[in-house]
């Protein structure tokens, strides 16, 4: 969720600290979105200091202040965030926040969230699984690739297609990303756009082709296309002349949708 | 007499189109309609019922009929452009920048100039500035008028130093690729120590390299 429009206007680092620091919910909701969106990284410890708030809870008990500033916390990708991260996997009555926590040690990619993310795993508690196998294929932690494989029969088809991407991006096998491919037509749109992103996340070619061949729409189509781009130009592990015909390849693609609506 | 057959047969394409039941008769019409050859007389006829199919509310007619406005080519221009001006429907009016950018004549400039030109609130507007953005390209890099080209070269070197979307930004550096004159190597030159997006970056510099 993202705040549709301010409750007061917020110019400035230092207003955004501020209102985060005052005493109105919406406003401090909306304070940690906005530091979040515009990378302030003076802000790390007080965003790290809102995943600890008690004031706003809903009447379900979640905690919307501290999923907010864990998304901000991934969007800023500090490792001096990680430990209280961590601490948050611990959470017990938010789900919500416990993925927010996730997707946000994913994206910092620091390998001390490892030991944090098996311990979810091997939980009895319900756990976000899409956000944590995701996690896991994120950071490259093989040594559960048995566990995982066991997600393929899992009853979320969600699910199944994180724990696909997981074992694709481990042993880069084409029937995982077959699974995923597979939902790209599917007749739920939702799922349709969750397998594009899946795809997205794969910085290889194959999963470029299918994205140019689904049926999802094409501004979806281009953005995925830019997160493999994004992928390839960041991998420094596969041969450079791969990498300049993936590259060459999806810029194509790019610019051949460029003129569709 | 031919004549007369052709007129009377393009009368009823056009009818049989205006009641077509599902969308993939009315496809087939248009797509007959408009590899017919025709006479000069019914041309605006096909133009008016195309634009009308622009409104069809299955996406597989407006694109059909977008084709069909691209094959017409210069004598679809004046009409989609009185038909954006008179519409305030913004699905019909993206099918419209499409035709006109794909078409890419110097008469759609200030149109094309304007949809860059404007932020719109809606995101899922975002698609039709770029779309514009690719028109500014082909109408820059085939028009005659050296005005037209400044003009064009002016508002993608704007769109690529002041617009946050990167489609759209990577749209402007494709088109001024395609205009290739000085200045819009110029400003594809200077835009490599500002761009910040990797994936922009990248097509900047492949660019250059083609150039």
């Amino acid at each position: 969720m993202t705040a549709t429009s301010p409750p007061e206007s917020i110019l400035s680092p230092k207003a955004a600290v501020a209102a985060l620091l005052g005493d109105d919910n919406q406003l401090r909701y909306y304070a940690a979105w906005w530091l979040g969106k515009h990378q302030v990284h003076e802000a790390c410890e007080v965003l790290c200091s809102a995943l600890k708030d008690e004031l706003y809870r809903t009447e379900q008990g979640g905690y919307p202040l501290r999923r907010q500033a864990a998304r901000a916390l991934g969007q800023l990708k500090n490792t001096q965030a990680v430990p209280a991260l961590l601490q948050v996997l611990n959470c017990k009555e938010d789900l919500r926040l416990r993925e927010a926590a996730i997707q946000a040690l994913a994206a910092i990619g620091d390998s001390r969230a490892v030991e944090g993310l098996l311990e979810l795993l091997e939980s009895q508690q319900e756990q976000p699984l899409e956000a944590l196998i995701e996690a896991l294929g994120t950071l490259q932690v093989w040594s559960v690739h048995q566990q995982i494989e066991v997600f393929l029969a899992h009853g979320s088809e969600r699910v199944q297609c994180a724990a696909a991407r997981y074992l694709y991006l481990f042993s880069q096998e084409p029937r995982y990303i077959e699974r995923i491919v597979k939902n790209l037509t599917h007749e739920n749109m939702y799922l349709r756009w969750s397998a594009a992103f899946d795809l997205g996340s794969i910085g290889h070619l194959e999963a470029a082709q299918a994205i140019i061949n689904a049926k999802v729409g094409n501004s979806l189509k281009l953005l995925n296309l830019k997160r493999i781009l994004e992928a390839v130009l960041g991998s420094d592990r596969s041969n450079q002349q791969d990498n300049e015909k993936t590259t060459r390849l999806l810029l194509s693609a790019i610019d051949d949708l460029l003129i569709q609506l | 007499m031919n004549a007369f057959n052709n007129d009377l047969d393009t009368a009823w394409l056009i009818q049989q189109l205006r009641r077509a039941s599902t969308p993939v008769d009315a496809v087939q019409l248009i797509q007959a309609l408009t590899t017919k050859k025709t006479t000069v007389g019914d041309g605006e006829e096909i133009i008016a019922v195309l634009i009308e199919m622009l409104s069809h509310h299955h996406p597989s007619v407006p694109a059909a009929a977008v084709e069909g406005l691209v094959q017409l080519g210069l004598d679809s221009v004046e009409p989609l452009i009185a038909a954006y001006h008179a519409s305030v429907d913004h699905g019909l009016q993206a099918y419209i920048v499409q035709a006109l950018a794909k078409i890419g004549d110097s008469k759609a400039l200030d149109l094309l100039l304007e949809v860059v030109g404007v932020e719109v609130a809606n995101h899922c507007q975002g698609n039709v500035r770029r779309v514009a953005a690719r028109g500014l390209g082909r109408i820059g890099s085939t028009a005659n008028d050296p005005e037209v080209v400044k003009g064009a070269i002016a508002k993608l070197t704007w769109t690529l130093q002041k617009t946050e979307d990167w489609a759209l930004r990577y749209a402007a550096v494709v088109s001024l690729q395609e205009i290739a004159t000085l200045d819009a190597i110029a400003t594809l030159q200077a835009a490599l120590a500002q761009e910040q997006d990797s994936v922009v970056q990248v097509r900047l510099k492949t660019a250059l390299s083609e150039l």
